[in-house]
């Protein structure tokens, strides 16, 4: 107790009142740190800002410097093309100019051969200078000019010179010509490694741009390219596969209300539909099919097209000036961004990408055989697509239709009310009508049979019994005698309802057999139906696949002016 | 005893000669046999094959062996494990008979009834072989090959 210390109220009091203070002023320099912190958020943001500006000052400076840069160059690299290939320019520009003059002829010959063998000697290296000497010698009709002319042409660059030759041929109507160059440059090509500008061609070529090729030397040549990419591993199997696929996409489902008692009483019905929705799908085929080859095609501008393929021919740029011509388009493109650098490089590869996309010729005659517009061609060229296309057709067509005749149950089941019954084609109805009878009959049997009487039944009557018994014992006592008489009743009761449940389960029954027959004799008519059906619609593959066999690809291609196909060989 | 150089030798020349064939076989591979197997069948391929139907070839083990020798001169450059399990083809022998089957394990010829169900091998060709309007079916272990009048060949994987 002596250490206990007394603290007065006072004391107290002015502890509690200073500790107050304190609390104030602890909230103040909080409240002051969290203006603090809101002020330094402030800076921090303005610097932030100032830092981005400075950034994007930054950026604009060099996107500015880049744009410069590029202006400078582009400058230069036009200079370079101009010093080194300017000749190359002018011999196209000559080129396109000699022909259109030739066509309205109000140029002299003698003036055409002086600027040719002018340009000529301007351009050791480029394969359109001897052409363009070529062409000249051929108007002014000196053939040994020409020939010298040609073989140094083909020297620099025979694919090209052969598809310019292609192409003036067949502008000046020498179609034995023009085909004799298309088949030589066709021959040059590589069918897995095919570049866009072949496709164009074979679009004009199927389109008779080129004349009738009656010889069939073109396609026989377009032949060969799908021979040999047919030797590759699974080439051939994938095109079957595709067209397999794409010809059951056509598959058309169908209401399970055309066939209403098989869809509700026969398990087999998913399958039965199945191969009825695929036996109905030939007429569709057939009408894809016959869609593709009754259309009339395209009518075609046969000069302003040929004229189109020789202006890209001869404008698009030789392999020497491509470095510099690659240059040149980045940085025009540097210039078109503003000096963004990431997205100049960004849209210059995606242009190369497309410029360079090459395909696989039969991958691609399989794509414009399904689908010509997504491809750019023309009807004409689907047709000869379809018809190149025709073995992998016929073969993928007859697998998926082997396909869905396996499927095609070789007996139907049926199940009616508990009942299940198999039938081929319905023509053991009667037999099924009796095994049906049968099963209902049993069935009837079986439920009379388990009609008995019941526990109440066996009680009150034994009841009854004793306190009959009892009644009559105990000096015919009136009380048991009547509880006796009264369950008695109760049992008798109980076994004249036996015969009118035994009756009321006997009518019941007979409704439903008289249901079951009606249901079977309809699933009967339906699988008569259903078989005929199928084996009509199965029949229209034959006269699909004959269609597709009897395509010919120099049947379909048209023929130069009158658009009719040409039939021969 | 004597050696037998000669007769020796023969037999030697004999064994090297299955094993170059068994060798050439060996050397196709999957889509080779794919493709091989796809090849349209000869019309007498097809021919011999319907005789199936003639009735007697269950008596007959002549006539048995004669379909399988049938089968190995149309598919010459076939390993014989790549060889089809059995045929099946639809019986014009009439009524009870659905369709007839020849095991090529068994080296059988059998004709079946309705609902008499074929071995479970060749089951899954019966209604191909009902339905489709094929000459007959070939059964591999992974496909059916059904055989066209004209020998054109139709593939359904298993």
């Amino acid at each position: 107790m002596s250490n206990e210390r007394v603290i007065s109220q006072a004391y107290v009091d002015s502890l509690a009142r200073n500790l107050d203070i304190l609390a104030g002023n602890v909230q103040y320099v909080a409240q002051q740190v969290v203006q603090t912190k809101q002020e330094i958020a402030a800076v921090n943001y303005n610097v932030e800002m100032l830092a981005a500006e400075f950034r994007e000052f930054v950026d604009s400076a060099n996107r500015q410097n880049v744009w410069q840069r590029a202006l400078t160059r582009i400058v230069e690299i036009r200079q370079q093309i101009e010093n080194d290939f300017g000749h190359h320019a002018e011999i196209r520009r000559h080129t396109t100019g000699i022909l259109q003059a030739t066509d309205i002829s109000i140029i002299r010959k003698e003036t055409i051969s002086k600027c040719t063998e002018e340009l000529m000697l301007a351009a050791p290296k480029y394969w359109l200078a001897p052409c363009l000497i070529a062409l000249a010698a051929w108007i002014a009709d000196n053939k040994e000019l020409a020939e010298k002319a040609l073989r140094e042409a083909l020297r620099r660059d025979d694919e090209k010179t052969s598809l310019l030759f292609a192409l003036i041929c067949r502008r000046a109507g020498r179609y034995n010509g023009c085909l004799a160059w298309l088949e030589r440059y066709f021959s040059m090509q590589d069918p897995s490694c095919m570049e866009d500008n072949v496709l164009v061609v074979l679009d004009a070529f199927s389109n008779g741009i080129f004349g009738p090729d009656s010889k069939g030397l073109c396609i026989e040549k377009i032949n060969s390219w799908i021979q040999e990419l047919s030797r590759r591993d699974g080439f051939t199997e994938e095109q079957k596969e595709r067209w397999a696929s794409v010809l059951e996409a056509k598959k058309e489902s169908m209401d399970n209300g055309e066939f209403t008692y098989l869809s509700q009483y026969s398990p087999t019905w998913p399958v039965l539909k199945d191969v009825l929705e695929m036996a109905r799908t030939h007429d569709k085929i057939n009408d894809f099919f016959a869609h593709i080859f009754n259309k009339d095609a395209a009518v075609y501008h046969i000069v302003d097209k040929i004229d189109e393929i020789l202006d890209a021919l001869v404008t698009n740029y030789d392999n020497e000036e491509l470095p510099l011509r690659a240059d040149e388009k980045k940085q025009q493109l540097i210039i078109e961004e503003q000096g963004n650098e990431s997205r100049a490089l960004a849209r210059l590869d995606a242009e190369k990408a497309a410029f360079k996309e090459k395909v696989d010729f039969t991958q691609q005659l399989t794509n414009v055989a399904m689908n010509p517009e997504m491809f750019g061609a023309s009807n004409a060229t689907q047709k000869l697509a379809v018809a190149m296309s025709k073995e992998w057709i016929a073969d993928g067509y007859g697998d998926i239709t082997a396909k869905t005749r396996s499927k095609v149950p070789v007996n139907i089941d049926l199940s009616i009310l508990e009942w299940q019954g198999t039938t081929k084609r319905g023509e053991n109805e009667a037999e099924m009508l009796g095994l049906l009878n049968q099963f209902i009959t049993d069935k009837i049997n079986q439920l009379v049979e388990s009609v008995k009487l019941e526990g109440n039944f066996w009680l009150s009557s034994i009841g009854g019994a004793i306190l009959l018994l009892l009644g009559l014992t105990l000096g015919f006592n009136t009380f048991f005698l009547l509880l006796g008489a009264g369950a008695g009743a109760f049992a008798y009761i109980q076994y004249k309802n036996l015969d009118q449940r035994k009756e009321k389960i006997r009518q019941d029954m007979e409704l439903k057999r008289e249901k079951a027959v009606n249901i079977l004799k309809a699933c009967v008519a339906e699988v008569i139906d259903y078989r005929r059906e199928y084996e009509e619609k199965d029949k229209d593959f034959e006269k699909v696949l004959e269609f597709i066999n009897s395509l010919s690809a120099l049947q379909y291609f048209k023929s130069r002016d009158t658009g009719a196909r040409d039939m021969a060989i | 005893m004597p050696k037998p150089i000669i007769g020796n030798s023969l037999q030697q020349k004999t064994k090297l000669n299955l094993s170059l064939s068994s060798a050439l076989q060996q050397r196709m591979t999957p889509m080779q046999l794919e493709r091989r197997l796809r090849e349209d069948r000869s019309a007498g391929y097809i021919e011999k094959v319907k005789r199936l139907d003639a009735g007697d070839h269950a008596e007959n083990r002549h006539q048995t062996d004669a379909i399988i020798e049938a089968i190995r001169n149309e598919l010459p450059d076939v390993p014989l494990e790549n060889f089809p399990l059995g045929i099946v083809a639809r019986c014009y022998l009439g009524n009870p008979f659905e369709v007839h089957t020849l095991d090529l394990a068994g080296m059988i010829i059998k004709h079946y009834k309705d609902f008499e169900p074929l071995p479970p091998l060749l089951e899954k060709a019966r209604g191909l072989a009902l339905n489709g309007g094929y000459e007959f079916i070939e059964v591999y272990i992974d496909c059916m090959r059904a055989v066209k009048v004209n020998g054109c060949i139709s593939v359904v994987k298993i």
